[in-house]
């Protein structure tokens, strides 16, 4: 049993972040086992976070007032940037306005543009693979190879995720994987599906749905897509009206 | 040689220098919106998120839990404040639009594991302690938050806020504590 001078040594060492091996396996030993020592621990240990709170309000304060000095230097600077920008917008809307009359009937590859405009793969929200896990699970592999865009391994883990471990948005992403080896009809399939479970990714399901649509070239789909979209969702609805009116 | 400037503001950010703090939130902002842009949540949010990144990131500065810098500053605040955003969007149930950047992984997740971000809010007790924390003379509260919140050794209290000898600053820390114990007792009964 360690004399109470140790255990104040421990308690010691502990908060100046310099315990060694041995004294560390003495805490943790008497933190289990010393009624008094585990209460003296837990008492300087909440006036540790009491104190690091108070400290990360007051910090917090300080940057809100930075923040504020920085944005009533900025508006003035944005506007003019910003006339300039308008300026500089508008020039290219008149210049693809006039491409315009040429271009959308008389191109082939008017839908192709369209959707590789809009087209951007979705990220990875669902699994997240870092934070010092060592987790080699298939989702966490397959989730690795499509942060890295290889898409073919990717698919090949998420395929072999069995049924009963298979989280609901894994359909989601290994649809994303097909449509970035263009393998729209895999995507399609496995996006109605998302839709169908009623799950989760609903709205960015329909989304990728229009953007195959017009791909193919299958114009009253993709707007029935984008319709049901912008009026029952949130998600991409500026972008869903906009690619509308062109489709329009 | 850019080695030795990211040391040298290790150790200004460390000394507490208001004007070095706000330097590096300065330099750091704007990268770091353009960043956070590509995520889903309102400007506002994202300044939120910003300074609740500079405060984990200046935290594990303080604490000493980063003791030298393995990467640059932006690196270490564009770590944390992914993790910060993931958890905003899950909190949220936000979902993303499709203009995410995927090629922002790596590095800077390796970093995040080394860093301790404690989102937890008080438990009563703690509330409690700070309460109390608050109404002790400023010598108490300084040398404490040197201990606590710093890490800092007996010595380095000691040289830091020139008391005579490190049993001084002993006697000085038993005092403080004695009398945080007493008031939240006053406060119990």
């Amino acid at each position: 049993m360690p004399a109470k001078m140790d255990k104040e040594l421990l308690l010691y060492n502990y908060f100046a972040n310099s315990l060694s091996k041995e004294q560390e396996e003495l805490f943790n030993e008497l933190l289990i086992s010393d009624k008094d020592f585990k209460a003296q621990f837990d008492f300087e240990n909440d006036l540790k976070q009491a104190i690091k709170d108070k400290e990360n309000h007051e910090l917090k304060s300080k940057l809100i007032g930075f923040e504020k000095e920085i944005q009533k230097e900025a508006p003035v600077a944005t506007s003019k940037k910003s006339y300039r920008y308008l300026a500089i917008a508008a020039s290219i809307t008149m210049l693809i306005g006039l491409a315009w009359m040429g271009y959308k009937d008389g191109s082939a590859s008017y839908y192709e543009d369209l959707y590789a405009a809009n087209f951007q793969e979705y990220p990875n929200t669902a699994f997240t693979i870092t934070r010092g896990d060592t987790n080699e699970s298939l989702e966490r592999e397959a989730f690795v190879a499509y942060e890295s865009k290889n898409y073919a391994e990717a698919v090949n883990k998420f395929e072999q995720i069995s049924p009963e471990n298979k989280q609901p948005y894994v359909d989601f992403y290994l649809a994303q994987s097909f449509l970035n080896l263009k393998k729209n009809d895999k995507a399609k399939e496995l996006l109605q599906s998302v839709i169908a479970n009623k799950d989760a990714l609903v709205a960015e399901s329909h989304w990728y749905l229009a953007l195959i649509a017009i791909k193919e070239k299958e114009v009253e789909t993709a707007k029935a897509e984008l319709k049901l979209l912008t009026k029952e969702f949130d998600f991409n609805k500026e972008k869903a009206t906009q690619l509308l009116d062109k489709l329009n | 040689m850019q080695e030795k400037s990211i040391d040298i503001s290790l150790e200004e950010l460390r000394s507490g220098s208001e004007k070095v703090l706000k330097q590096v939130y300065e330099q750091n902002r704007d990268k770091f919106l353009n960043f956070a842009r590509r995520y889903n949540l309102s400007e506002e949010e994202n300044i939120d998120v910003y300074q609740d990144a500079y405060i984990v990131f200046y935290d594990n500065i303080m604490s000493g839990k980063v003791e030298k810098f393995t990467s640059s500053i932006s690196t270490y605040l564009f770590g944390i404040g992914k993790y910060l955003i993931f958890e905003q969007m899950r909190k949220n149930k936000k979902v993303v639009s499709s203009e995410y950047d995927l090629s922002i992984v790596g590095e800077e997740d390796e970093l995040v594991s080394t860093i301790d971000i404690d989102e937890k809010g008080l438990t009563p007790e703690q509330e409690l302690l700070q309460k109390h924390f608050a109404t002790l003379g400023k010598k108490c509260q300084d040398l404490l938050k040197l201990f606590y919140y710093r890490g800092f050794t007996i010595n380095e209290i000691m040289e830091a806020e020139n008391y005579n000898t490190e049993n001084v600053v002993k006697a000085a820390k038993s005092r403080c504590m004695k009398s945080l114990r007493e008031r939240i007792q006053e406060n119990a009964c």
